[in-house]
């Protein structure tokens, strides 16, 4: 990186908020495709790794090492804004097994990574959504076929996932075909559930037995969101249906496929739960309430039969509205009809709603405030030694110089690279907000 | 492939994984719940006090040390008043370590112990001691400071940091930490509303998600989060009325090792609560509606027809039909509602007509 | 059979400990600090069941140890309960739990029975509780003269060395110094090394000058030895030690007590020599040779003279997993970089094995080095790394020394790279998890820790299979039984057990361990009374004690 590529770095970053955003968007390369200069990715001068490795005054590379490998580190930077979202979801995953998909671009081949992909988004769906539904179908030969049924187990569907791996790839994409059954699967899902279908398309083109838009108008009075994962390039008729069915909104439900990595992470992305438009929430005439009931489990020395499958169990959880006993949660209770569900998985959900605050980086600096990391009490790294830092061949290392401390803007509690993330991904709690006995 | 991953040899049974449980490390994590106020109450009655209770612990800190020589302990509290939650040991090496910390660790300590466990539990007791000292002012000023603070339990505070520890420690390479299985031990003595419901709720799916069994020796009330807690990390939930032999309770119910535990059968009880808390009064309920965008639970339906913490508008059709009295209802829905309002009074007569034996 | 080797080193412990007299247990267990060290040396199990009797006064019943194991399975066979038997089988053993019989009246039928009960020794009981509340005094005057303190790095080094210089002349590299005439003789009499001339005369007594055992050669004991950690190879040299010293006329309690007694120390702390027994500084001496113990001599006259425990010491009786600490510290050594001989070979966790057999070892220690030359063919050697791999030969080779596939496999897999452990700790914790979430109960009980590659273990094995086809077990056979009822009582309990090596149903006859065989008997006497209470069934008194046979068994795989 010479110093004249910085300027131009720079400068057009300033360019860009001031300008029209009509004038700029040709020149400005797509969020995705974007590189380090600004342009697109392919466009970057290649960088060495060992060219950014440098020595610092003692001689020792591990504070530069230190910064790379923190910068590898996947920094959790998720929208953090608190939307309305549809919780209670229905969802239906359609997977191309088309001729296309025995295509090896991806290792073995893309069918095979779509499938171990597929077996991770069901973990981590019911994981996220543990009230919600799911089914599978694949598009092969022209046709659609069901996987696996409209389901809130995830072990049904990963089996159901695992008895295709075997299966080749095989024929043409339907389009067509696959929408209209998730139509016919989402058609009783009740009024407070989302209906999302999630299309992962290898093909470039659909052999439709009908005229697919007239499905697509079905799709759009019937309230379904549909949105596609791309493993090629981007299709004409994709763009409208997802267009037509999410409220214009083309860029967050059409996405297509960069590179192994980058087909993951969209993937796991449809974990999340979609927020509700203001289009969608406006024409409502409100949403539901919904009267559920928070069983407590008892066991038993002696089995008894459980009303759900009429089958004698040890243990089980007794609906408190009837007291009869069902053996698996979340469900419907058949004698009251009382939608049964524990509070545990209400409550994991609940990050999604409110989500915690984002951490701030603090600056690069010589001195600090603190010395240990809240969370797992890991000592700091000092300060640099500023005045050594200005010279010129300190230049270029610099950007991989971190404080390595990120700040909770709440409790202005400072944490280490781990924790930061640790909390975002899993705790979804401050420990520094949590700690402080006294509510802001 | 498969096939050629599978052992031709099978070893003898039993040998290698007790040669594993046998020597694997553990990291014992301990809360330790010093709300004042509820300590006042319960030395009033008469049961326990927290001098009583710190001897029992540090002895089962020792003795969770003597398991194994790479055993570790770590130590939080979780206070509601002044403090909030603290790491109190391991202690957090300071670059101005004194010398002098040590003789003062050394002179409260009976001289005559293990080394390992006199610098812990001298350490430990010094902090302690420090802490219960300054409470008393701080109370003073906080009743002073007028009613405008809100106190909230730091229980979640206390679990989010020794979490994040325990991360930590998995995350690493340093061969000291490898391998280590961490497990922790909540002492509580708090009730359920002064806990802030999600964010306990967070901690304990972290803890589930890393395999991390939280086991609750609960004194004073008893609660249903905690026993929630402990259901779902494979934990024990211990709820002690008689504190007299805690002791007891600490060292062999509570001090089950996580090596053990595929072995040995948990004292824990099957029969959980799993009632939620409304959002709006507090109360643990069993029956309750549901916001559809935000999932807050709630024991009433709002006047204004708006839920309370998202602030969506609800169907105004849906609200009438739930409201409805039961005169107007049709036979399904009468049933519902008659429960919903006052169960206990319905109860006796929908359970004598029912058809599956219940127990308990 | 043999068993895992790091296993069979810290069970020659313990067994020495088994077979200890009452009395000597009881002069054990009047020191905390060895009380501490032997519950340490406990399966997990045997320590809860201490821990739940610690603070109990009163015995309770046998039942109520039962009442804790879990039965995963109907199936007969229930490792959890071998493990248990283990447990208390040790426990016994060692003398800490006493069975009492108490009759008791059932509280309802209001019949008088017998319950077994179990109680804590309370000699034990005392010492131990004393240790954990820290009511023994005995440490006490032990202070702690801040200025007098050795750095532990100094220690570390010092105690690597000494350890090293043993362990390179075992395997015959140049060394500068040769080891003490007492480790020498040592050696020798616990057939680690031998003199050339041993095998006409072998006859470890006899004490020769330092010239004709500085001839020395390594033996096939003492190739197994070398691939032990630290921690079991310290141990085996050690309880050699205390056979020697009985012979010596040494108090046992005394030597064992110092042993213990040095795992309770602390590192880089000096303590008088005033506190030793006479026999204790006799051993002082000895152990300085080892590097288990510092002691800087007479500096200071008589009166102030301190000995420090090394890390070698200290770590003594923690499990020998753990002596990874020591690495901790190598690390720094590697980073300070300054002098060449320090680099050890204890730098464990630095071996990366691949399913091609390839193997890449971070080490830079000679050692190290040359005891993978012992079973790997080498290929290349850098700073920091050497590779190669496991061939034919290599492994052939190793096993023509009297190495077998069992410790090979032990070797690589304690030695193995922290991101292999992880790595298979991973592997592990997924499959376990999809295994119980669709149930299968059988395969999560299967499933284990893979840090090697299973090919690599299965092909090593085989390896070994090829050199022999007979595998011996010491033990009983039982024959002739009468009926096909004590047959089969018998037959089942022992599979219970675990300690059936072989079975003929059809002639009635079955083979048990060397260990299993005593418990089988308590059983069969058991129930040869039982059915002499009811009177219904007629044995023979042949049949109600088999004679037990000691011969070796010949079983084909």
């Amino acid at each position: 990186m010479d110093s004249d590529e910085e300027e131009f770095e720079s400068g057009s970053r300033q360019a860009t908020p001031g300008v029209d955003q009509n004038a700029v968007s040709q020149k400005k390369a797509p969020e995705a495709l974007k590189g380090a200069s600004g342009g697109y990715a392919w466009e970057d001068e290649y960088r060495r790794s060992w060219d950014i490795v440098q020595e610092d005054e003692s001689g020792s590379i591990e504070s530069i090492v230190l910064g790379l490998v923190e910068s590898q580190k996947k920094r959790y930077l998720k929208n953090i804004t608190p939307f309305q979202r549809g919780i209670i979801r229905t969802m239906v995953l359609v997977l191309d097994f088309s001729k296309v998909m025995s295509e090896k671009d991806f290792r073995p081949n893309r069918a095979a990574i779509m499938i171990s992909n597929a077996i991770d988004f069901v973990n981590e769906f019911f994981d996220q959504n543990p009230i919600s539904q799911l089914s599978i179908i694949v598009m092969r030969n022209g046709l659609a076929q069901l996987v696996s049924e409209v389901s809130g187990n995830p072990h049904d569907h990963i089996e159901a996932l695992k008895s295709i791996k075997k299966l080749e790839p095989q024929g043409d994409p339907s389009l067509q075909n696959a929408l209209e059954m998730s139509r016919g699967l989402l058609l009783h899902v009740a009024s407070h559930c989302t209906r999302e279908v999630l299309i992962l398309f290898g093909a470039l083109f659909t052999s439709d037995p009908g005229n697919i838009h007239k499905t697509i108008q079905e799709l759009v009075k019937e309230k379904i969101t549909v949105r596609v994962i791309g493993l090629t390039a981007r299709v004409a008729i994709c763009e409208e249906l997802c267009k037509l069915t999410n409220f214009g909104d083309l860029e967050n439900s059409y996405h297509v496929v960069l590179y192994e990595q980058n087909f993951r992470d969209l993937f796991m992305d449809a974990v999340t739960p979609l927020a509700v438009t203001k289009v969608e929430s406006e024409k409502k005439d409100g949403f539901t309430l919904v009267k559920m009931g928070f069983p407590s489990r008892i066991s038993d020395d002696h089995p008894t039969f459980c009303s759900c499958h009429s089958k004698a169990v040890y243990g089980g959880y007794v609906c408190p509205n009837c007291k009869s006993k069902v053996c698996v949660l979340p469900t419907v209770c058949p004698c009251c009809d009382l939608m049964l569900i524990l509070s545990t998985h209400l409550a994991r959900s609940y990050h999604h709603l409110f989500p915690m605050k984002l951490f701030v980086e603090v600056p690069v600096a010589e001195n600090y405030n603190t010395t240990h990391c809240y969370g797992c009490q890991v000592k700091f790294p000092k300060g640099i030694d500023m005045s050594e830092r200005s010279k010129a061949e300190n230049k270029r290392k610099k950007e991989f110089h971190t404080s390595s401390r990120y700040r909770c803007q709440d409790c202005s509690n400072e944490f280490c690279i781990d924790c930061d993330v640790f909390s975002h991904d899993v705790l979804h709690n401050c420990p520094g907000c949590e700690s402080n006995s006294r509510k802001v | 492939m498969d096939a050629i991953a599978d052992r031709v040899f099978a070893d003898t049974p039993g040998g290698p994984t007790n040669r594993i449980a046998d020597e694997t490390p553990s990291l014992l994590t301990v809360i330790l719940d010093v709300n004042p106020l509820e300590w006042k109450k319960l030395e009033d009655a008469g049961t326990i006090n927290l001098k009583k209770l710190l001897s029992s612990l540090l002895i089962m800190l020792n003795s969770h040390l003597a398991l194994n020589s790479s055993n570790q302990v770590a130590l939080y509290t979780a206070n509601s008043f002044s403090g909030g939650a603290k790491l109190i040991y391991p202690k957090i090496e300071d670059d101005s370590d004194t010398a002098t910390a040590k003789k003062q660790s050394n002179l409260m300590m009976s001289s005559g112990m293990y080394r390992q466990f006199r610098i812990i539990d001298g350490s430990i007791l010094d902090d302690l001691n420090s802490l219960l000292r300054s409470i008393p002012d701080k109370l003073r000023n906080l009743l002073n400071d007028g009613q405008g603070t809100h106190i909230k339990g730091t229980l979640s505070g206390a679990l989010s940091m020794a979490l994040s520890y325990i991360n930590k420690s998995q995350k690493s390479i340093d061969p000291q930490q490898l391998g280590l299985k961490s497990r922790i031990l909540i002492i509580s003595i708090s009730d359920d509303n002064t806990l802030p419901y999600i964010s306990i709720m967070n901690t304990i799916f972290a803890a589930q998600k890393m395999k991390i069994s939280v086991d609750v020796c609960k004194l004073g009330n008893n609660s249903t989060f905690l026993q929630q807690a402990s259901d779902a990390t494979n934990g024990v939930y211990i709820y002690i009325k008689q504190p007299e032999g805690l002791i007891q309770y600490l060292t062999t119910a509570l001090f089950i090792d996580p090596t053990l535990r595929p072995i040995i059968v948990l004292p824990t009880n099957t029969s959980i609560d799993f009632r939620a808390s409304c959002f709006i009064t507090n109360k643990v309920i069993d029956i309750g509606y549901v916001c559809s965008v935000c999932l807050c639970i709630l024991s009433v339906i709002p006047q204004d027809e708006k839920c309370p913490t998202c602030h969506s508008k609800f169907d105004h059709n849906l609200i009438t039909r739930l409201k409805r009295k039961p005169k107007v209802l049709p036979l399904v829905k009468k049933k519902r509602k008659l429960e919903g309002t006052n169960g206990a009074e319905v109860d006796s007569e929908v359970g004598s007509n029912m058809g599956t034996p219940v127990p308990n | 059979m043999e068993d895992q080797s790091s296993e069979l080193f810290k069970s020659t412990i313990n067994e020495y400990l088994d077979n200890l007299p009452e009395t000597v247990h009881t002069q054990l267990y009047k020191s905390p600090e060895t009380c501490l060290a032997i519950f340490r040396l406990l399966p997990s199990l045997a320590k809860f069941y201490i821990m739940l009797l610690l603070f109990q006064e009163t015995s309770i019943p046998y039942s109520d140890l039962n009442r804790w194991i879990k039965n995963p399975n109907m199936h007969h066979v229930n490792p959890n309960k071998i493990y248990q038997n283990e447990s208390i089988k040790r426990l016994k053993s060692l003398n800490l739990l006493k069975d009492i019989r108490k009759r008791v009246v059932h509280p309802q039928t209001g019949q008088k029975t017998e319950i077994p009960f179990v109680q804590l020794n309370p000699i034990f009981r005392t010492s131990f509780r004393n240790a954990l509340t820290g009511n023994s005094g005995k440490l006490s005057n032990l202070f702690d003269d801040e200025s007098d303190r050795i750095t532990i790095e100094f220690l570390d080094n010092y105690c690597l060395n000494k350890w090293e210089n043993i362990l390179h002349f075992m395997v015959g590299s140049e060394i500068k110094q040769l080891p003490s005439i007492g480790v020498l003789t040592l050696l020798r009499y616990s057939g680690l090394m031998e003199l050339p001339s041993d095998h006409y005369t072998p006859d470890g007594s006899k004490s020769l000058s330092i010239d004709t055992l500085s001839k020395l050669l390594i033996t096939q004991n003492g190739f197994q030895f070398l691939l032990q950690d630290i921690n079991s190879q310290i141990w085996t040299l050690l309880l050699q030690y205390l056979k020697m010293s009985e012979k010596l006329m040494m108090n046992p309690v005394d030597v064992l007590n110092f042993i213990f007694m040095l795992g309770s120390l602390e590192l880089g702390q000096g303590y008088p020599i005033t506190m030793l027994s006479n026999t204790q500084i006799i051993m002082l001496e000895d152990l300085v040779d080892y590097g288990l113990i510092y002691d800087p001599g007479e500096i200071e006259g008589n009166s102030n003279r301190n000995f420090y425990p090394t890390r070698l010491s200290t770590t003594l009786t923690s499990e020998s997993c753990n002596f990874k600490t020591a690495s901790t510290v190598i690390d720094q050594e590697i980073s300070n970089a300054n002098s060449e001989e320090t680099k050890n070979s204890s730098n464990q966790g630095s071996i990366i094995i691949e399913t091609n057999f390839k193997i890449y070892c971070y080490t830079s220690s000679p050692l190290q080095i040359a005891v993978l030359n012992l079973f790997i063919h080498m290929k290349a050697r850098f700073s920091n790394m050497v590779t190669g791999s496991l061939t034919r030969e290599s492994v052939r080779r190793a096993l023509m020394n009297g190495i077998t596939a069992d410790q090979i496999i032990n070797y690589l897999e304690s030695h193995a790279h922290p991101g292999m452990i992880k790595m298979a700790d991973e592997k592990l914790s997924k499959q376990l998890e999809y295994e119980q979430s669709i149930g299968n109960l059988n395969a999560v009980n299967e499933l284990k820790l893979e840090i090697l590659p299973p090919t690599v273990i299965d092909q090593v094995k085989l390896w070994q299979l090829e050199l022999d086809r007979i595998q011996t077990f010491k033990g009983y056979l039982y024959k002739d039984f009468t009926n096909d009822y004590e047959f089969e009582k018998l037959l089942n309990y022992g599979d219970e057990i675990g300690v059936i090596t072989w079975k003929d149903r059809l002639r009635r006859k079955f083979f048990v361990t060397l260990e299993g065989s005593s418990q089988l008997i308590d059983y069969a006497n058991r129930i040869l009374r039982k059915g002499g209470n009811s009177g219904g069934r007629s044995m023979t008194p042949s049949t109600q004690t088999p004679q037990p046979q000691p011969q070796p068994q010949p079983t084909t795989n």
